[in-house]
């Protein structure tokens, strides 16, 4: 089975205006990415995520150099299906509801109309947009355009998603579903290339990250390989003060060091649903 | 379930919804302040065409720029713009849908605007080819006397029935005594009917029975008033006649022009404009070509309300001899070139 995106010194340039020189976007590129696995795309601002994304969706063709997406050509007319693009920004076309934008959107990828309306019902779900369904997307917060968004892209169920910053915008609810449900696509076999700047996110679902700067490729790897330091980190819980006086002394004992001892707490995320939830209780609709 | 799913049913659906009311009202109005003519002076519902004018305008500006407000392709870096070029990767990325669905809107409109209004504003029950006579010299009736008659020629195989003159008229060097005019073929009178011309622009209809000789003579018999005939001010009425809803469909064809040539321009600016820039290309195009009189959508209108069969005595004639076609076709032309070369125009390329 080919391998879900293939590059060889895939360049992108842009034409300088007037006498301005020419703007390198991807300095040549080598990438091999394997399917089936979430991989994060970082970097900071103007370091080529975007215009990655886009030579792999078939938007822009490279400069120099050769890129396969599934084995085939990005611009070929079967990626429309098989591979998704989710672009960062609003949606176009304002004054439809979410439910027409989503048939028009599974009209556009071939899909006969009685699979695109149980898929459409079926996203709207799950990613919890039924409410708001026949609203106009004029009306739709960041939030629910991102959602929508990304129920475009999951409508063909497509081998390899293309994301943009999938949570940006997004508050802790949406972020941990649209999590939920790209690991459910990774875990269903589909491919997920996701730029983003939420580190924490990436940390948490991907199982490898490409970080890009300048437009060059500066590491890649699992987190596992990229995070790890060599030393080894012990974690305790449940010690009262004394034995953790005894500990320390018998880690100074084999010459190491205790760097903090932390009180037990739960995560912030964990406490932000929590106290929603008290505030659903309280004032019930 | 959604009906609507492509760019030609959404575009549709847009226009529709925003077009339908406003040109409704439109029409109202225009059936409210047009003058009603009774059907006995001949050219009297042309004096309604400025007011029949605004409904149709109203729903060409409309569905133009409504199309060009919906579809994100008419302009550079509209939100989505991306999505929408990957889901249609066709060269003109869904446009020429989207410019059919706004012609077929219009044109809906415009049909069901022009069906009713025709006849309750008081045009001609049935249209009339009309075919233009030629002039065999300087077309001047001088008020001395010194020329007396004009010959005039018609097209071989036409058969007609009825001459309409507008001639211009010049002021009389002598007392004012109005022109009469006769019309002959060969040698005797066709009618006994005579014309008394002493204003500019007046319209004139002098009825015989179907003939087919391509000659005929104005014969002036007295009076002092020098006439003018510039091309197209002589012209015969052929025989036999249309009923004027197939005249109304024809005119149905010929407004949809303007907004053609507009949304076919707006496509190619919307290639490296903003749609504000595309917005005033669609205006403009649409204005110069329907208020401006370039093309033939303005004298389509006043050629129906005068009872005029607007594809004249043939398809070819009216091709050639300043038919409705012969002015249509370039417009037409004209739009399909900028479609072309908006189809070979690639986007910007844009970080």
């Amino acid at each position: 089975m080919a391998s879900a995106i293939s590059a060889q010194q895939l360049t992108v340039s842009f034409r300088g205006r007037g006498k301005r020189p020419d703007v390198i976007a991807l300095h040549p590129l080598d990438l091999e990415l394997a399917r089936s696995r979430i991989i994060g795309l970082l970097g900071p601002n103007g370091s080529g995520k975007t215009t990655l994304l886009r030579v792999l969706a078939g938007l822009l063709e490279p400069t120099r150099g050769s890129v396969t997406v599934l084995g085939e050509l990005p611009t070929s007319k079967a990626m429309r299906q098989r591979v998704a693009f989710q672009p960062e920004g609003t949606l176009p076309m304002p004054v439809l509801t979410g439910r027409e934008f989503l048939a028009f959107v599974g009209a556009a990828i071939r899909l006969p109309n009685h699979v695109a309306d149980e898929r459409i019902a079926h996203w709207l779900r799950r990613l919890e947009l039924d409410g708001a369904a026949d609203r106009a997307l004029g009306g739709y917060s960041t939030g629910m355009q991102k959602r929508l968004n990304l129920a475009a892209a999951l409508l063909g169920e497509p081998e390899l998603l293309l994301l943009d910053e999938p949570t940006s915008g997004l508050d802790p609810f949406g972020s941990e579903l649209v999590m939920q449900v790209l690991r459910e696509r990774a875990t269903a076999g589909a491919t997920v290339l996701m730029a983003s700047h939420q580190l924490l996110e990436v940390e948490e679902i991907c199982d490898e990250v490409l970080v890009m700067h300048r437009g060059r490729l500066c590491a890649r790897g699992t987190l596992a390989d990229l995070l790890a330091t060599g030393d080894r980190t012990l974690v305790f819980r449940g010690l009262d003060d004394a034995a953790v006086g005894d500990v320390k002394a018998a880690v100074a004992a084999r010459g190491g060091e205790v760097l903090r001892v932390e009180r037990s707490r739960e995560h912030l995320f964990a406490l932000f649903r929590r106290l929603a939830q008290q505030g659903d209780d309280a004032s019930p609709r | 379930m959604t009906k609507a799913r492509g760019p030609f049913g959404l575009v549709l659906r847009r226009c529709l919804w925003l077009a339908t009311l406003p040109t409704l009202l439109a029409t109202l109005l225009a059936w409210w302040l047009a003058p009603h003519s009774e059907g006995e002076m001949l050219d009297a519902a042309a004096a309604a065409e400025p007011w029949l004018a605004v409904p149709l305008l109203c729903a060409a500006a409309i569905c133009t720029l409504a199309t060009a407000a919906f579809w994100p392709m008419f302009a550079q870096g509209r939100p989505g713009a991306d999505m929408v070029r990957r889901l249609h990767p066709r060269r003109l990325q869904g446009g020429g849908r989207a410019i059919a669905a706004a012609l077929v809107a219009q044109a809906l409109l415009t049909t069901t605007v022009l069906l009713p209004l025709l006849p309750a504003i008081g045009a001609p029950a049935t249209a009339k080819a009309q075919v233009t006579a030629t002039a065999d010299r300087d077309v001047l009736l001088p008020g001395d006397g010194s020329v007396t008659e004009l010959a005039f020629t018609v097209p071989t195989g036409c058969t007609y029935r009825a001459v309409t003159i507008r001639p211009l008229a010049g002021a009389p060097a002598d007392g004012l005594v109005p022109t009469r005019l006769h019309v002959y073929g060969d040698d005797r009178a066709l009618t006994e009917h005579v014309i008394a011309v002493d204003d500019s622009l007046q319209v004139f209809q002098l009825r015989f029975p179907p003939r087919s000789q391509p000659h005929f003579r104005l014969v002036r018999n007295a009076g002092t008033v020098p006439l003018l005939f510039p091309p197209g001010s002589v012209t015969v009425e052929l025989d036999g006649s249309h009923p004027t809803w197939a005249n109304a469909l024809l005119l149905v064809l010929v407004l949809l022009l303007p907004s053609w040539l507009a949304l076919c321009f707006g496509c190619l600016a919307g290639r490296v404009a903003a749609l504000p820039t595309t917005n005033i290309v669609v205006g403009a195009l649409l204005f110069v070509a329907t208020v401006g009189e370039l093309g033939p959508a303005a004298s389509a209108l006043r050629r129906v309300l005068r009872g005029e069969w607007l594809l004249g005595e043939s398809l070819f004639a009216s091709l050639t001899r300043g038919g409705v076609l012969s002015t249509g076709l370039p417009v037409l032309l004209v739009g399909c070139a900028a479609m072309f070369v908006a189809s070979r125009v690639q986007p910007w390329r844009r970080r």
